[in-house]
């Protein structure tokens, strides 16, 4: 017992190490998951209302520290408590910006619905921080790159474009959104207020000949709705409406073309 | 001073403790002014309710508790009394003399005041070396005669002590029955409860007996240890003979008048007094 | 006023050499700073971060205070029967629970002043340091008054301990009971929140909705005085609160009193055992 004794704690140092390591292997891999977040009204409860934002701000190191320390890529259950934890940062702190930038980046590009859900938080800012111009941009991208929705991106963009200090490409990107969404009537009047109101000619040569081209798309556009108010039924093709409703089809300036999918007309521009 | 008329005093039944306790059934008792009462009895007869009854800390159920001819609900009349509680206990962190400065504040003394009676106070009671130190570094004799200062801070009319030779040495003790008897001859009215009995005897000359909330006896302990304690006979041989009643005393005196040298008294301590009459209660 | 004055100071002082709350001080004192660390983990909100993160310190030093100090203090009293010491002297019930909360009020208000002064500190040296665009804003006089709330909202909690034990003994249950209000005051709103969302005709969940709005009266929100946001904004308080900045002052200053109130009403009734 007496030779044993110096050698116990030396053992139980030892062992104690390599359980620890060994547990350390095993949760190594379950890292790779991120538990849930308690229910948004559960963290309303115990946050005492004065610590939701701290709760807010816990919750977001918890997400950068998983998403940060991701090995491989997010998998789809991990990504929907990633979700879940935005939308509950965003409920308990919605006056904290990091959490929008941060759904941007993580969300946005997952796929339809995450899109939506960053859009969602989104919005939410919008009515929070209405003169953050990054915003509204976030979200109208997210409508035109992720969503396929130009007309509702250009109506999105429309907003930011109206912030003080918002650059002017943002109006003239939600114009030509407006235009590719179906809505060339809206994109022209857009435009129109830009060419009014700039004060760079270079800008302003500019504007002219996307206006021109508006017009003629326009034109297009009102002999559709005429031949649909009085045939009761769309067109199958624009040539339909030639030349009793147009005398002929405008040949666009470069870069620009009319997209009929029945019963719409969309002037898309081309990008290189 | 004080007067309790009939008073009764139950402590309710509490969820799943003890049922109601009777503390107090129609008891009846006083202290004159100038008067020193010693107020005994065993563990649970009604001491503490009965002063705690005085100091206004609980209301009577039934009867009426008097305290300078007025029921005890003002705090005012506290201006005029002096306790010292069983359980000497203050805020651990302050200092003796801070406590005393707290005492005399509630009391209306100007600073001046309470420093020069404090000083006085602290002398007499053997604890001014030690006045600047926290009442939680004081040993249980020390924390009593802080206690003892604080009750007589405001130079009250009445004092109320409980236990007050609680946790002295003997010195301490004797130190502390003189301040009572300085008290005394001040014309302080005393009411003070001990089960040290010899305590009781030197310090007063009447006491109440309680004994399971009833009042077994007020009055002198003179006449209490007289009360039944018999008498003895010497005999011209040096022989004792003993009687128990004036029956029998004044058989005796018939049967043996010419060899009787001296008749005497028996006289009972209070001690023998108290066990008696407590068990002639339980009788 | 003289007796609770007495009281107060003597509360005050004891408070004040205690070692637990020097210690719970310099905890809060350390986590303060670290709020510096904290932001790190930030990209781009870092002043709002901060600023949370010192208020959060402040409401958690504070709860900590009443709930293990405060309650401890209060039942102390009674349970190691100093309170007949205190009671001994000419001061009425009434002027005990004043002059036991005005210390231990006057203790909270000095450990959150230095706190406050400290977190101030931080947040006027961290804001060139990290530059405009991560700290835009400062406002010294709306973080007085975010302080002002925070004091307000504590002190309504340590009036309610005053409350819970002037009705119950001991300290355990005084802070699970304090607890409980504080997690039902919390709770309440969001209760409320669920049931507007779920049934705006519905007549049953209205009756229900003023049922819960006459438990908000003795259970009140608390979140009215959460106005940590403004410390970070020049807007004025009355548009960031959307109502006048006295009304939720003026509130809980009103429930304080009816709660001191009741605490000295139910003490001056029931016997000191």
């Amino acid at each position: 017992m007496k030779l044993g004794l110096p050698l116990i704690l030396p053992g139980l140092l030892a062992g104690y190490i390599f359980l620890f390591l060994a547990l350390e292997q095993q949760t190594a891999v379950a890292r790779q998951d991120i538990s849930p977040a308690l229910p948004n009204r559960v963290l309303h409860v115990l946050g005492h209302s004065y610590l939701n934002q701290i709760i807010a701000e816990a919750l977001f190191i918890k997400t950068a520290v998983y998403y940060g320390g991701l090995e491989k890529e997010v998998d789809e259950g991990n990504l929907a408590i990633m979700e879940q934890h935005f939308i509950a940062m965003n409920e308990l702190h919605p006056k904290m910006l990091d959490i929008y930038y941060r759904a941007q980046t993580v969300l946005a590009h997952r796929g339809d619905a995450y899109a939506r859900s960053a859009n969602r938080i989104l919005e939410n800012g919008r009515s929070i921080f209405p003169n953050q111009i990054e915003l509204p941009f976030f979200e109208g991208f997210n409508y035109f790159r992720y969503l396929r929705d130009p007309a509702k991106a250009a109506e999105v963009l429309r907003i930011g474009s109206q912030i003080p200090g918002s650059p002017r490409w943002i109006g003239h990107l939600a114009s030509m959104l407006a235009a590719e969404g179906g809505n060339i009537r809206t994109g022209l009047v857009w435009l129109q207020g830009m060419l009014a109101t700039s004060t760079d000619e270079v800008a302003k040569q500019r504007y002219r000949g996307e206006i021109k081209v508006f017009e003629q798309a326009l034109r297009v556009q009102m002999a559709l709705e005429r031949y649909i108010q009085n045939q009761s039924l769309p067109p199958e093709t624009l040539n339909e409406l030639v030349p009793e409703y147009i005398s002929q089809l405008p040949l666009l300036k470069k870069g620009y073309r009319l997209e009929y999918r029945s019963p719409s007309l969309y002037l898309k521009k081309e990008r290189q | 001073m004080i007067h309790f008329d009939q008073v009764h005093k139950t402590y309710p039944k509490q969820i799943n403790r003890s049922p109601a306790q009777h503390a107090l059934k129609g008891v009846s008792f006083g202290l004159s002014k100038g008067q020193t009462l010693g107020l005994i009895g065993q563990n649970g007869a009604g001491k503490s309710t009965s002063i705690r009854l005085i100091m206004g800390y609980m209301q009577p159920d039934q009867g009426r508790v008097l305290v300078m001819g007025e029921e005890q609900s003002s705090p005012r009349l506290r201006q005029h009394i002096g306790y010292l509680p069983e359980i000497s206990s203050f805020p651990a962190n302050l200092t003796c003399l801070e406590l005393l400065h707290f005492a005399g504040r509630c009391c209306d003394m100007s600073k001046k005041a309470i420093v020069e009676r404090a000083e006085i106070l602290l002398q007499r009671l053997g604890i001014w070396d030690v006045r600047q130190r926290r009442l939680s570094e004081y040993s249980k004799g020390m924390q009593q005669r802080a206690s003892f200062a604080a009750a007589l801070i405001h130079d009250p009319e009445l004092l109320i002590l409980d236990e007050p030779m609680s946790g002295l040495d003997p010195i301490g003790r004797a130190e502390i029955i003189a301040l009572i008897h300085d008290l005394r001859s001040q014309g302080k009215s005393i009411l003070f409860c001990s089960h040290l009995l010899d305590d009781v005897e030197r310090i007063t000359d009447h006491v109440a007996i309680l004994h399971q909330g009833n009042l077994l006896y007020d009055g002198a302990i003179a006449d209490l240890c007289a009360a039944s304690s018999g008498w003895s006979l010497r005999m011209h041989d040096g022989s004792e003979l003993t009687a128990a009643s004036q029956t029998e005393l004044s058989g005796l005196l018939g049967t043996h008048a010419e060899n009787i040298i001296e008749v005497r008294q028996g006289r009972e301590d209070l001690q023998g007094a108290f066990v008696r009459l407590v068990q002639e209660g339980r009788s | 006023m003289n007796r609770i004055m007495a009281l107060a100071y003597i509360t005050f002082l004891n408070g004040l050499r205690r070692n637990a709350v020097w210690g719970l001080c310099v905890f809060a004192l350390v986590f303060e700073i670290c709020g510096v660390l904290f932001m790190d983990f930030f990209g781009r909100d870092l002043g709002r971060v901060i600023s949370d993160f010192q208020f959060t310190i402040m409401w958690v030093a504070g709860m900590l205070f009443i709930l293990f100090y405060a309650v401890q203090a209060i039942a102390w009293d009674e349970d190691h029967r100093s309170i007949d010491s205190i009671l001994a002297r000419p001061i009425s019930r009434t002027e005990y629970v004043l002059g036991s909360m005005l210390g231990l009020s006057l203790l909270l208000l000095c450990f959150e002043f230095l706190l406050a002064c400290l977190a101030m500190a931080e947040l006027i040296w961290i804001k060139p340091v990290i530059g405009e665009v991560y700290f835009p804003v400062f406002s010294l006089s709306h973080f007085m008054v975010t302080w002002l709330a925070l004091q307000v909202l504590l002190l309504v909690h340590l009036a309610v301990v005053m409350l819970i034990s002037s009705a119950i003994r001991g300290a355990f249950p005084v802070m699970l009971i304090t607890l409980a209000y504080s997690l039902i005051c919390s709770g309440l709103p969001v209760v409320r929140g669920s049931l507007k969302q779920g049934a705006a005709s519905d007549v049953p969940a209205q009756g229900l909705d003023s049922i819960l709005q006459g438990m908000g009266m003795i259970f009140p929100d608390f979140g009215v005085l959460d106005i940590k946001d403004s410390v970070l904004s020049n807007q004025s308080l009355e548009i960031i609160m959307g109502m006048p900045v006295w009304l939720p002052f003026s509130l809980m200053l009103a429930y304080l009193a009816l709660v001191l109130f009741l605490s000295c009403l139910i003490y001056q009734r029931r016997d000191i055992l």
